[in-house]
């Protein structure tokens, strides 16, 4: 058993939950506006942002204690904190480019909609 | 056997962490809310005034330009060369703090660009573009 290995996860985990709590629910709350844009009935699109964001939660959730199992064993303190910081960063940078892809789907998502009724017009 | 020059110096490296650390987590902190102060003009100006939405759009903006720079700026920490002594530390934090900050002028002036394209975009009215797309179509 590794005490700093030990130190390394809780840290890890604590920052790496924080981050994914956090960004969820500033997107649960401003995501709604978009989703009521694209479906029109409040009630489906409240219901379909709870569930978009139970998945978020699990598939990233999930995703940071993956990483976990592939950590190697730690035998200083820069060690410990060089680890944790590119640990966590591949956590974050992998939320913003999966955000900005979202941003991108809903931009694209939007364009069709506009083709398409400019159309049938 | 240790010769001294190739040991790296884990006191130097843990000194070296910390001086980068709070220096690439403020920097980013004071260009994200800067930008993003400004930034809502244009999205209430793209939007045409719908106060919801813009603000929305905003933050999601703004969370997403927090989460790729804080994590190039912790991928970026670990230090792989051989420290020994202070002058190195300096120059290799130069180097690393110099990289950051002109990749986030980069990043700053990507998102000034996106917010220039949505202005042109949402200022073109959408009748023209429609007949575009009834003549691609018809065709």
């Amino acid at each position: 058993m590794n005490l700093l290995n030990l130190v390394a996860y809780a840290v890890y985990l604590i920052i790496t939950f924080f981050i994914t709590v956090r960004v969820g629910w500033i997107c649960y709350k401003n995501g709604i506006h978009f989703i009521e844009l694209e479906l029109e009935d409040k009630t489906i699109a409240d219901s379909v942002n709870k569930l978009l964001l139970i998945g978020y939660y699990l598939l990233n959730l999930g995703y940071a204690s993956i990483m976990i199992y592939s950590w190697q064993s730690i035998s200083t303190l820069s060690n410990l904190l060089s680890d944790i910081s590119t640990k966590s960063a591949m956590i974050i940078l992998s939320l913003g480019i999966l955000h900005y892809s979202n941003l991108l789907i809903i931009y694209l998502a939007r364009k069709r909609k506009q083709h398409h009724s400019s159309i049938k017009k | 056997m240790h010769t001294p020059e190739i040991i790296q110096n884990n006191q130097i490296l843990l000194i070296a962490y910390f001086i980068y650390l709070p220096i690439a987590l403020l920097l980013t902190y004071y260009v994200a809310r800067t930008l993003f102060k400004n930034a809502l003009v244009f999205m209430l100006d793209i939007f045409h005034g719908k106060e919801s939405i813009a603000s929305s759009t905003n933050k999601l903006f703004e969370v997403g330009f927090y989460l790729l720079n804080i994590g190039f700026a912790l991928l970026i920490l670990r230090i792989n060369e051989f420290v020994q002594n202070y002058q190195e530390m300096i120059e290799i934090l130069s180097m690393k703090i110099g990289g950051f900050s002109i990749y986030l002028g980069i990043m700053l002036f990507l998102n000034m660009y996106m917010f220039f394209r949505g202005r042109k975009a949402s200022k073109k009215p959408i009748a023209h573009l429609s007949d575009e797309n009834l003549s691609l179509v018809n065709e």
